[in-house]
């Protein structure tokens, strides 16, 4: 066969400009480099076959494409790849380079009968839908175009074959892109985008007070509870100076220093730092639907930050609540869903809220009580949306399981309500004492 | 300073979804020029500092849009940087936003930028003018 | 720009310390991330030359809490403050809400903080921005040099040279140990969010 590179030196460049850009031009140049290759192949059927797949899936990207299935590209390019081995691998013998096209083409018959289900797809149906009455029998046909291609003797049989199929691909997609050009939910928003969108110029005021952000600025920067002194800083400054005056030009310094070193304790904080990023996660995740896997996650996440920080306690409610929401959506997850989801997010933001201002103290208890509050509220729906449409002996079940849980909660809420109170009076008392 | 609306935003997430991840990108972030981050969407897997990507981001963006004017180009619109097992492609929505996609080997470039045209178009479309 | 997200409730603010070379610019975000490091849960992220200098910025973001149910994160910058670096000075004023101009109390240094906030002025203007207009505080720093010999510019000299005209707050301080380090911040946070107020209400 010679220097087989060679001779597809050109066609490896153009499919290397598809893998940069698709544009009619750098697909019209593929068909293009595929001509006198399927001249100076005749008779080669394992190479005139993987010519005709990349030229006809080359056709079918121009037209369809960004609506083209993803995998078309990458079936592209694996044919390439299989007709570059076959080329170049001077030593194959026929009978594997039949084994290696016959693969590639089981792959582009697995890619139309996906295309044929993505087309019997509600909102995609279009008139070129009701040709061959669906997979089966196009898989069929894909079978008997292997054989048409391997063995039929006329080179037009073959063109002929796959026109058709790619007139079936190509026709159906295009007329789904052009019936669906955006998601449905578009149109609308894009027209309100305008009013909604608002643009201002910040402007210096300089006789205004804003209460709240100094109140909120004078939490954050407070010096309570940071053991750190003016001679620390120096310390470390310099210490972090010697360490980077080596860095290279342009390196990126990330400061490891938080990690390295041991947390400082607050004053009143016993508890050590919790991450509740992959929790964070999985709740946002779940605003996109809600899957089994996600549910198993959740508990599973939840179980191990229980675990894991055992006595932390101004996250346990939350994370009892979130827990229960959780096994509820688990067993009865089209009652009330988008109720228990909003739930899962706004007791997480509480859970994170609480994290966050790093003085849990302060607010926790008015966060508790209201978490608690929103808890019977969404109980009292899901108990009553169950009523409504599910039979009574789950509702019963339901039920049960539901009034252990709160009860369990509103025991140990009060518990711990009941203990602080007492913390409270016992120092007033000896407050007064004194 | 500027406001976008529950809806807007939610409306670029389904864009992101629906075009980007479902290709396969593992991160389809959208910033604007100063660095903040107005959409963030990953497959899960991505566990990068985001907030830190961002100002990078849009330092880097800035950059080569400066280095465009040196040369006497009014911009860049595109960059790309291919890593071993992550790509990531920047594209420029508007003169206030960029579109990141980071993405695996199994992605095809080409498709890719086909792809972020499309949504670049959809998400001016939401943005407004 | 400051960026409201309405779904995630939150506010971006970006704050850039100017100011000319070796004034102490990346030394105030140093102190602000090693004081505050337990609360600040990011992590700095600084692009720098060959002896510590900075190339294109440091950047440090820091999440302060809520006010009205929004979570208001701040995001300090700072820009390289060699000369030669204009270019990426203007790069990082792009979208910027509030600005700490660090001048050096040096009287060697005079010369430099005049060209520096002059450029500023320039600089700002071509993002369109008003220098009388943006929340702005001004930090005289390097006070922790008095009474080593070296000659130190008074309080109404660089109020002279800087302040005369914007009449904005000031504070006397020293990045190195921290003095005023904490009070800039907040003032220009401060002032930076109630420019903001109106979209918070």
């Amino acid at each position: 066969m010679g220097n087989g590179a060679e001779k597809i030196k050109e066609l490896k460049a153009a499919i290397l400009a598809i893998e940069w850009e698709i544009t009619d031009e750098a697909m019209d140049n593929l068909t293009r480099t595929i001509e006198p290759l399927k001249e100076q192949w005749v008779g080669k059927k394992p190479l005139l076959v993987c010519l005709q797949v990349i030229g006809t899936l080359g056709q079918y990207i121009k037209k369809a494409r960004e609506k083209a299935h993803p995998d078309a590209i990458n079936l592209l390019h694996s044919v390439f790849a299989t007709l570059e081995t076959v080329i170049t691998d001077e030593g194959m013998d026929d009978g594997r380079k039949i084994f290696l096209v016959r693969g590639a083409v089981e792959k582009y018959n697995n890619l139309k009968t996906q295309l044929a289900k993505r087309r019997k797809e509600p909102g995609r149906e279009s008139p070129a839908g009701k040709l061959g009455g669906g997979a089966p029998s196009v898989a069929g046909q894909g079978g008997s175009t292997i054989r048409d291609l391997m063995e039929q003797k006329e080179d037009q049989a073959v063109d002929g074959a796959f026109n058709t199929i790619f007139q079936e691909m190509v026709s159906d997609d295009r007329a789904g892109a052009q019936s669906v050009p955006v998601p449905p939910a578009m149109p609308s928003v894009g027209d309100k985008a305008g009013p909604d969108a608002k643009e201002v110029v910040l402007a210096r005021v300089d006789d205004e007070e804003f209460p709240e952000a100094d109140s909120l600025l004078d939490d954050f920067f407070s010096e309570d509870g940071l053991a750190f002194s003016i001679a620390e800083a120096k310390a470390e400054k310099e210490t972090h100076a010697d360490e980077t005056v080596e860095v290279d030009l342009g390196q990126i310094v990330v400061k490891k220093e938080k990690t390295a070193e041991p947390e400082r304790p607050f004053e009143r904080i016993e508890e050590e730092e919790i991450t509740v990023d992959k929790l964070a996660r999985i709740i946002q995740n779940m605003k996109y639907g809600i899957s089994a896997t996600l549910l198993k996650q959740l508990s599973e996440e939840i179980a191990s930050l229980r675990s894991q920080h055992p006595d932390h306690y101004s996250v346990s409610l939350f994370m009892e609540v979130i827990a229960a929401v959780g096994r509820h959506l688990g067993t009865y997850g089209d009652v009330a869903a988008d109720l228990s989801r909003n739930m899962l997010q706004t007791v997480y933001d509480r859970l994170a809220h609480s994290l966050f201002t790093m003085q849990p103290q302060k607010n926790l208890l008015s966060s508790h009580l209201e978490t608690m509050h929103d808890f019977s509220k969404w109980h009292e729906q899901v108990v009553a949306e169950l009523a409504e449409r599910a039979a009574a002996g789950a509702k019963r079940e339901l039920s049960a399981e539901m009034e252990e849980t709160v009860k369990s909660i509103v025991r140990r809420e009060v518990n711990q309500l009941r203990q602080e109170l007492l913390e409270v009076i016992e120092k007033t008392k000896k407050a007064e004492e004194s | 300073m500027y406001n976008v609306s529950q809806e807007q935003l939610e409306t670029i997430d389904v864009v992101l979804k629906e075009d980007l991840l479902s290709i396969g990108v593992h991160c389809a972030i959208i910033i604007d020029v100063a660095g903040n981050t107005i959409a963030h969407l990953d497959n899960g897997l991505c566990s990068f500092d985001a907030v830190s990507f961002a100002a990078l981001a849009a330092g880097n963006f800035a950059a080569v849009d400066a280095m465009a004017k040196l040369v006497g180009e009014q911009q860049f619109s595109l960059h790309f940087h291919r890593g071993e097992n992550e790509s990531i492609h920047f594209s420029k929505v508007n003169e206030d936003i960029l579109l990141i996609c980071i993405f695996g080997q199994d992605v095809s470039l080409g498709f890719l930028r086909l792809k972020t045209t499309e949504v670049i178009d959809k998400i001016r479309l939401i943005w407004g003018r | 720009m400051g960026f409201i997200n309405v779904k995630k409730k939150e506010v971006q603010i970006k704050i850039v310390y100017y100011g000319p070379g070796r004034g102490g610019k990346t030394t105030n975000l140093d102190y602000i991330n090693k004081k505050y490091k337990q609360r600040i849960k990011t992590e700095m992220v600084s692009i720098k030359t060959h002896g510590d200098r900075t190339l294109f910025f440091d950047f440090l973001p820091v999440d302060i809490g809520k006010i009205h149910g929004f979570d208001i994160k701040i995001q300090l910058y700072t820009v390289p403050g060699q000369v030669k670096y204009n270019a990426t000075r203007k790069l990082v004023l792009k979208g910027v809400d509030g600005i700490v101009f660090v001048a050096d109390l040096q009287k060697e240094r005079r010369d430099s903080n005049l060209k520096s906030l002059e450029q500023m002025k320039e600089n700002l203007l071509t993002h369109n921005k008003d220098v009388f207009k943006i929340p702005l505080v001004l930090q005289y720093n390097k006070i922790d040099l008095k009474g080593q010999g070296i000659p130190l510019l008074t309080v109404e000299e660089m109020e002279q040279d800087l302040n005369q005209e914007l009449k904005v707050p000031f504070f006397v301080g020293s990045a190195l140990a921290g003095d005023n380090v904490v009070e800039t911040l907040k003032k220009i946070i401060s002032m930076t969010l109630i420019s903001f107020r109106k979209e918070l209400q």
